[in-house]
C-alpha cells in the first residue's frame, strides 16, 4: 500500500518550519526549515510554498502520497496589526420600527485596529420596502465605491432570522465585480453593532488574504498535489482553504492555535497547561477535558463574534537574556538572542570564555543598558549569549534522551567564567536566572488555574516549541506540577498544522432550546464540517447549552480520512492498562479495576479515602479514569460513577443516572456531566440543562450504533 | 448558666452560618435547624418553640412568598408566550457594544424606582423589565443580581419611608437624617461603579479604563448638582419644583390611567372582531410595565397589579387554545418560585427565634423573648468610646449583619440602636452606623427575601451572591463609618 504523508507548515515569527507525516505510524519522514517571508510582496505565501518545495524535494516525496497540506499564517494578524487592509462599504439594512437605533448600532465609523491604525468604513441605510429592488442596491454599491469603499458588508437588523436580503445584496456586489461578505455568515448571534464589525473586519482582509489563497493553491497544484489545502483556524481546528476566501478573520491567531493542535492530536494531552516556549515569547493556553478553551477575540479592544483560542502571551522564553544590577541577576527577559542579534553558547564551537569577556549592553535603542552578554577578544561588539537555554542545560534540567546537541563544555567553561564575573558560585546564577523566569510565567499558569477551575492534581505543564527544554522542566519542579515535553518539541506547530483536525462552531442564541432545536443545530454544524472535507464517520459534535446568556453552541470536528493508525499500533493487554491506571492514579495495581470498556477505551475507577481535620473524617471518592488502548489518558474525574451497558439500553440507563446524580441545592436542580463512550469516541453530554436535551442527544448520537454494541456511560455530580 | 447560654448560642448561630457560607449546608436546611436550635438555648420550652418559631415562622413572611408565587406566573407566562424572548432578542441585537454605560444607565433607574418602591412585589416588577435587558447585553447572571441588589440598595438609602426609624427612635432632625443619606447614597454609588467596572471586566468585557472614569466623572457630577441643587434651593423655588412636579404627576395619572383602559379594551377588542392571526401587536410589549405603572400610579394592591399584568398579557396573545398554556404558566409559576419560598419559610422561622413572635408572645410573658433577653447585655459591651473605637469595632463586625446576626436591622438593629442610645452614644452615629453597615445586609444577605427571589430568577446560588458582593458592601460599610466618624465624633 503506498504511504499516506499529510504535510505541516507552521509560519512563525522567524523561521516557516514545515514537516511530513506518515499517518500510518506517526512517523516523520521529513523535516525543512526556511526564513519566514513577512516582507515579501506575495507575504508569508511565498515561505509557504518554498518550504513545501523544499521539503518535498528534500525527503523524496511523491505528490500522490500527500493526503492533506495544512499551514497556519501569520497574514490576518499581522494584516490588523498593521492597519493593511481595504476600506468597507456597509450597507445597513433594517424595517422602519426601529429606524433611528438600528442606524446608530450599525454605522461604526473609522475602527482603530491597532494604535494608530485605523480601518476605514463608508455608511449607508437602506430601508427595507417594496421599493428596495435590484437597481437601488445597485446604485448604492456603486455610491459606496464612488467615494472609496473596496469591499461591501450587507448587515440587516435581525439579519440572522432571515439573511435573504443580505444574501441578496452580496450576490448583487459579487455580480459587479466587489467582494462582499453577509454579517449573518460570519455569526448567527443577536448584537447587531458587533455583527456588523465582525463582516467589517472580515471584509478588509478579503482582497490581500484571497490573493495569497489563489497564490499558496496555484502553487501547490502545480506542484501535482490534489490533496485537499487547509489552514489552521484560530480555534484550533482547520478548514478548507476555500472557507477562508469567504472567512479569512477565521485564520486570526492562527500561528499558536497550531501549536495547541499538536499538544491535543500528536502529543495527547487531555487536562493541562500547555507552553509553546519560543525564543523571544511563550504562548500559554490551557486544555480542559480534551478541548482547548476559547474565548472572543477582541481587535483595537472591540468586541468581536469570533471565539479564538485562549493564549497569553509571556515575555520570557529559550533565548530571554539575563538583565544585572551590580554583581546581581535582577531580572531576565524581555529581550531575545534572537532579537539582539546574538548567538547562543550552547550552540556555538567557541569552548574558552573568560570572566573579563562578560558585560552589559544595549540591545535595541530605548531598551536599558544591563544586558548581559558575550564580547569576544578582537570583536567589536557583543556576539554570544547566555540565555535560558545555557542555564537549564548547565543544571542538568533537560533529560537527555531529547536529542538536542548542544556544546555541553562550552557551557560549563561558560558560567565558571560568569562565576568569577559576578563572584558568585555558577550554580546559584543559573537557578537566578530560571528562578526569576519561572516567576514570570507563574501569575499567568495561576490565573489560568483559577479562571478554568482545573483541580490541581490534574494539571501538567506540557511543554512544545524549541525553547521548551530550556524552561519546562524547571518550571514544573519549582512550581510542583508534573510535566512533560513533546517530541520534537522544534517542530511541534507544524506538525500540529499536520494532524489538525476539521472543525467549526455554530453558535446560536436560542431562549429555552428545546431538543429540536439542539438537533437543529447540531445538524447545521455536521453539514459545515462535512462541506470541508470531513468524512461523515468522523464527525463528532459537542454541543453546550449556555442559559445564562441565552446561546447554543455546537463544535463539530472531523477528518478528511479515516484513521488507518489504529491498525497498525500495538494494542495494550488489559495488565498493561491497568498497570497505566495505577501510575496514573498514583496507587497500586491491586486498587484500580476496569469498571467497563468498548473497543477502545477503558473506563478505570479507583477508590480513595481523603482524611479531613487530622483524620476525623474521612470522605471516599471514586475516582475515573478513561484511558484509550494506547494507553492514552483521555478523560479524568475526581468523583463519579461508571455504568456499563449497551446501546439499546443507554436511554434508559441515563435517565436513571440523571435522577440518581442530580444535585438539589439554593439554586435548584444540577444535573450530572455526563460522557458516553462509545468506540473510540467520548461523546460529552456535560453542556446540557434539562433531561429532555440530554436524552434527545443520546438518541441523536446512537442512531446508527448497533443495539448491542458495548457503551460506557460516565458521571458525575456538578458541584 | 447564662454564660453557657450565650456560648452555645454563639457556637449555634456562626456554626451554621459558617456551613451555609461555606456550602456544606443549604440554606433552607440551616435556617429553619438555627431557628430551632436557639430558642431551645436560651430557655424557650420545646412546645412553644415548636408552635411560635417553627409553626408561626413559616407563615411570617406570607405577604412575601404569596406576591412571590403571582409575580413568577406572570414571569412564566410572558416566557411562555413569547413576550419575554422578544424583548431579550430586541435587547441583544439594537443595545450595542457599551455594556458599562447600560449597566450604570440600569442601576440609575433602578434606583430611581427603588426610592419610591419597596417590596419584593415591586422587585419582581422592576426586575421583570431589567433582568432580561441587563442579561442580553452579555453580563453574566451574578452580574446581574449584582447591579439589581446595589440599585435596591442605593434607592433605599434615599427612600424616605425607610427614614421613619431615624425619625422616631433616633429623635434626628429631616436635615440632618437628608445628610447622612446623602453621604452614604455617594460612598455606595462610587463603590457600585467599582463593582460593575470590575465585575464586566471579569465577565469577558472590554474595559476602556479612562472612558469609563470620564463617564463616571459625568455621572458623579452630574448627580451631585442635582442633589444639592435640590437641597440648597430656597424654600419657595424648591416648593414651586415639587407642585410643578406634583401637577405633572396627576396630568400623567390621568393620561396614563386613561391608555391603560383603552389598551385593555383594544386587547378584548382584537380577540372580539377576530383579528387575532397577527400573532404579536406592539401593545403586548408593554404587559411587564402594567403592573408596575399601576403600582406607581395609583398605589394598586401588589396582587392585583400582578393579575392586571397577567390578564393583559393573555389577551394581547390570545389564540385559539390559548386558555391552556395561560392555566399551565400559572400552575408552573408557582412551581418556579418554590426554592425561594421554602427559603423564605425558614426566614421566617428564623426571624421568629431572633425577634421573638411578638405581641402573642409578649402579654403572657411581660419579661420579653429569652433570646433577645440573653443578648442584650452583650451588645451593651461592644459600645464604642472614640471614633477610632466606632470605626475599627463596627467594621470588624460588620458581617454580622448577616443572617439576621445581631447587626441586622432586621434582626436585632432595632434592640441594638436602643441600647446605643441609652449608652450615650450621638444619635446621627448610630443612623450612619444603621445605614453603612446596613449595605452589607442589604446587598449581600443570603437571607433577604430579595436575594433569595434574584438568585432563584437567574439561577445562581445565592451564597455565591454573597462571595461576590461581601468584599464591595464591607468597604462600603468601612467609608460610612469614616464618613459618620467624621462628622459625629469631634
Amino acid at each position: 500500500m503506498a504511504k499516506r504523508i499529510k504535510i505541516g507548515i507552521d509560519v512563525g515569527g522567524t523561521f516557516t518550519h514545515a514537516v511530513a507525516i506518515d499517518i500510518s505510524n506517526y512517523a516523520i519522514v521529513g523535516k525543512v526549515c526556511v526564513p519566514t517571508t513577512h516582507t515579501d510582496r506575495e507575504g508569508v505565501a511565498r515561505g509557504v510554498v518554498e518550504s513545501l518545495h523544499l521539503l518535498i524535494e528534500k525527503s523524496h516525496l511523491n505528490p500522490d502520497e500527500i493526503i492533506l497540506i495544512a499551514h497556519s499564517t501569520t497574514q490576518a494578524t499581522n494584516a490588523l496589526l498593521e492597519g493593511d487592509v481595504a476600506p468597507v462599504g456597509v450597507i445597513a439594512l433594517g424595517s422602519s420600527r426601529l429606524n433611528k437605533i438600528i442606524q446608530r448600532q450599525s454605522d461604526l465609523g473609522n475602527i482603530e485596529l491597532a494604535p494608530g491604525k485605523f480601518l476605514r468604513t463608508f455608511y449607508t441605510y437602506l430601508e427595507i420596502d417594496e421599493s428596495l429592488k435590484e437597481p437601488r442596491i445597485r446604485e448604492t454599491i456603486s455610491n459606496l465605491v464612488a467615494q472609496g469603499a473596496e469591499v461591501i458588508v450587507a448587515s440587516q437588523a435581525f439579519g440572522i432570522e432571515n439573511p435573504e436580503r443580505e444574501e441578496q445584496v452580496v450576490q448583487i456586489a459579487t455580480e459587479m465585480g466587489y467582494l462582499a461578505t453577509a454579517a449573518s455568515q460570519l455569526s448567527k448571534l443577536y448584537g447587531l453593532r458587533i455583527r456588523t464589525r465582525t463582516a467589517v473586519i472580515n471584509a478588509s482582509m478579503l482582497p490581500k488574504m484571497l490573493e495569497t489563497a489563489n497564490l499558496t493553491e496555484k502553487a501547490v497544484r502545480e506542484s501535482g498535489i490534489n490533496a485537499p489545502l487547509m489552514i489552521m483556524r484560530s480555534d484550533g481546528g482547520i478548514m478548507d482553504i476555500n472557507e477562508m476566501r469567504k472567512r479569512p478573520i477565521l485564520s486570526m491567531l492562527s500561528g499558536p492555535a497550531a501549536g495547541v493542535a499538536a499538544a491535543l492530536m500528536y502529543v495527547k494531552v487531555s487536562d493541562g497547561i500547555f507552553l509553546e516556549v519560543g525564543g523571544t515569547s511563550t504562548d500559554i493556553s490551557v486544555i480542559k477535558h480534551g478541548k482547548p478553551q476559547v474565548k472572543y477575540a477582541q481587535v483595537g479592544g472591540n468586541r468581536l463574534f469570533l471565539k479564538t483560542l485562549d493564549v497569553r502571551t509571556v515575555g520570557i522564553a529559550g533565548g530571554s537574556l539575563p538583565r544585572l544590577a551590580g554583581k546581581r541577576i535582577s531580572d531576565v527577559g524581555p529581550r531575545s538572542a534572537h532579537i539582539a542579534n546574538l548567538s547562543y553558547v550552547a550552540f556555538n564551537p567557541a569552548n574558552d570564555y573568560s570572566a573579563e569577556q562578560f558585560r552589559t549592553f544595549q540591545p535595541m535603542s530605548g531598551d536599558p543598558s544591563d544586558y548581559l552578554a558575550i564580547q569576544l577578544d578582537g570583536e567589536e561588539r557583543p556576539r554570544l549569549a547566555v540565555t535560558t537555554t545555557e542555564a537549564a542545560y548547565y543544571l542538568k534540567e533537560v533529560p537527555a534522551e531529547l536529542g538536542v546537541e548542544v556544546n555541553q563544555s562550552a557551557i560549563k567553561a561558560c558560567f565558571a567564567a560568569l562565576g568569577k564575573y559576578l563572584q558568585q558560585s555558577p550554580e546559584k546564577i543559573a537557578h537566578d536566572i530560571l528562578t526569576i523566569a519561572t516567576r514570570k510565567i507563574e501569575p499567568t499558569i495561576d490565573q489560568l488555574r483559577r479562571e478554568y477551575k482545573l483541580e490541581r492534581e490534574f494539571i501538567h505543564l506540557v511543554g512544545g516549541g524549541g525553547g521548551a527544554p530550556a524552561l519546562v522542566p524547571f518550571a514544573a519542579h519549582q512550581l510542583g506540577f508534573e510535566h512533560f515535553l513533546a517530541e520534537n518539541c522544534q517542530i511541534t506547530s507544524a506538525i500540529g498544522a499536520a494532524l489538525g483536525i476539521i472543525r467549526d462552531t455554530i453558535e446560536k442564541n436560542i431562549i429555552n432550546p428545546s431538543p429540536a432545536d439542539l438537533l437543529a443545530i447540531r445538524q447545521e454544524a455536521v453539514t459545515s464540517v462535512q462541506a470541508m472535507g470531513a468524512i461523515p464517520e468522523s464527525i463528532e459534535v459537542s454541543i453546550e447549552v449556555d442559559n445564562r446568556n441565552k446561546r447554543v453552541q455546537a463544535i463539530a470536528t472531523g477528518s478528511s480520512e479515516l484513521r488507518t493508525r489504529d491498525l497498525s499500533i500495538k494494542k495494550l493487554t488489559t495488565e498493561d492498562i491497568l498497570t497505566r491506571a495505577a501510575q496514573i492514579l498514583k496507587t497500586d495495581r491491586s486498587q484500580v479495576k476496569i469498571e467497563g470498556k468498548t473497543a477502545f477505551l477503558f473506563a478505570i475507577t479507583s477508590v480513595q479515602t481523603r482524611k479531613h481535620f487530622f483524620g476525623l473524617f474521612r470522605e471516599s471518592l471514586q475516582q475515573v479514569r478513561v484511558i484509550d488502548h494506547e494507553g492514552i489518558l483521555r478523560l479524568q474525574i475526581n468523583d463519579g460513577s461508571v455504568v456499563a451497558t449497551i446501546a439499546r439500553e443507554v436511554k434508559s440507563q441515563t435517565a436513571t443516572i440523571i435522577e440518581k446524580l442530580t444535585t438539589y441545592g439554593d439554586a435548584g436542580a444540577l444535573l450530572p456531566d455526563l460522557f458516553l463512550l462509545c468506540a473510540a469516541k467520548i461523546i460529552d453530554l456535560s453542556g446540557l440543562v434539562e433531561p429532555s436535551q440530554v436524552l434527545a442527544l443520546v438518541e441523536i448520537e446512537l442512531e446508527k450504533v448497533p443495539p448491542t454494541e458495548p457503551i460506557v456511560i460516565v458521571a458525575a455530580k456538578k458541584k | 448558666m447564662e454564660l453557657v447560654k450565650i456560648v452555645a448560642i454563639i457556637i449555634l448561630f456562626f456554626g451554621l452560618a459558617i456551613a451555609m457560607f461555606l456550602r456544606k449546608l443549604p440554606a433552607l436546611l440551616a435556617l429553619p435547624l438555627m431557628a430551632f436550635g436557639l430558642p431551645l438555648i436560651a430557655g424557650v420550652s420545646f412546645n412553644d418553640t415548636l408552635q411560635f418559631v417553627i409553626g408561626q415562622g413559616a407563615l411570617k413572611l406570607h405577604q412575601a412568598y404569596t406576591i412571590a408565587f403571582f409575580g413568577s406566573m406572570l414571569s412564566i407566562l410572558l416566557q411562555k408566550t413569547g413576550i419575554a424572548e422578544n424583548f431579550i432578542k430586541i435587547g441583544a441585537e439594537l443595545a450595542g457594544d457599551k455594556p458599562w454605560a447600560i449597566a450604570v444607565a440600569m442601576l440609575l433607574l433602578i434606583t430611581l424606582l427603588f426610592t419610591t418602591l419597596s417590596g419584593l412585589g415591586a422587585i419582581i416588577m422592576v426586575a421583570t423589565v431589567v433582568l432580561p435587558i441587563l442579561s442580553s447585553i452579555g453580563l453574566s447572571p451574578m452580574t446581574v443580581v449584582g447591579i439589581f441588589l446595589f440599585g435596591l440598595s442605593l434607592g433605599g438609602i434615599m427612600n424616605p419611608s425607610n427614614w421613619v426609624l431615624y425619625l422616631n427612635v433616633l429623635q434626628l432632625p429631616i436635615e440632618q437624617i437628608k445628610l447622612i443619606a446623602l453621604w452614604m447614597f455617594l460612598n455606595t454609588f462610587l463603590t457600585a461603579l467599582v463593582y460593575i467596572t470590575i465585575q464586566l471586566y471579569r465577565d469577558g468585557q472590554a474595559i476602556k479604563i479612562f472612558k469609563i472614569l470620564g463617564l463616571s466623572l459625568a455621572f458623579g457630577v452630574i448627580l451631585a448638582l442635582v442633589i444639592f441643587a435640590f437641597l440648597h434651593l430656597p424654600q419657595n423655588f424648591q416648593n414651586a419644583l415639587k407642585n410643578a412636579w406634583h401637577s405633572l404627576g396627576t396630568i400623567l395619572k390621568t393620561v396614563i390611567g386613561a391608555g391603560l383602559a383603552l389598551l385593555f379594551l383594544y386587547s378584548l377588542a382584537r380577540i372580539i372582531f377576530n383579528r387575532t392571526r397577527i400573532a404579536f401587536s406592539a401593545v403586548t410589549y408593554l404587559s411587564p410595565l402594567i403592573p408596575l405603572l399601576l403600582i406607581i400610579l395609583f398605589q394598586i394592591d401588589f396582587i392585583a397589579a400582578f393579575i392586571c399584568g397577567l390578564i393583559f398579557a393573555f389577551l394581547t396573545t390570545y389564540r385559539k387554545g390559548h386558555l391552556n398554556l395561560f392555566i399551565q404558566s400559572i400552575l408552573q409559576g408557582g412551581a418556579v418560585v418554590m426554592p425561594a419560598v421554602v427559603l423564605m419559610f425558614g426566614i421566617g422561622m428564623l426571624l421568629n427565634a431572633i425577634m421573638g413572635p411578638g405581641e402573642v408572645w409578649n402579654t403572657i410573658h411581660p419579661e420579653g423573648w429569652p433570646v433577645l433577653n440573653l443578648l442584650r447585655p452583650l451588645m451593651m459591651r461592644i459600645i464604642p468610646h472614640s471614633p477610632w473605637q466606632y470605626i475599627l469595632i463596627f467594621t470588624l463586625a460588620a458581617p454580622l449583619a448577616l443572617y439576621r446576626g445581631p447587626l441586622n436591622i432586621w434582626g436585632m438593629g432595632y434592640g441594638l440602636a436602643a441600647i446605643l442610645l441609652a449608652s450615650g452614644m450621638p444619635a446621627g452615629a448610630i443612623m450612619g452606623l444603621l445605614l453603612a453597615v446596613g449595605q452589607v445586609q442589604g446587598i449581600s444577605d443570603p437571607t433577604n427575601t430579595h436575594n433569595v427571589w434574584l438568585a432563584n430568577e437567574m439561577q445562581v446560588d445565592v451564597q455565591k451572591v454573597l462571595y461576590n458582593t461581601l468584599p464591595y458592601t464591607w468597604l462600603i460599610a468601612f467609608l460610612g463609618l469614616i464618613i459618620s466618624a467624621g462628622m459625629f465624633y469631634r
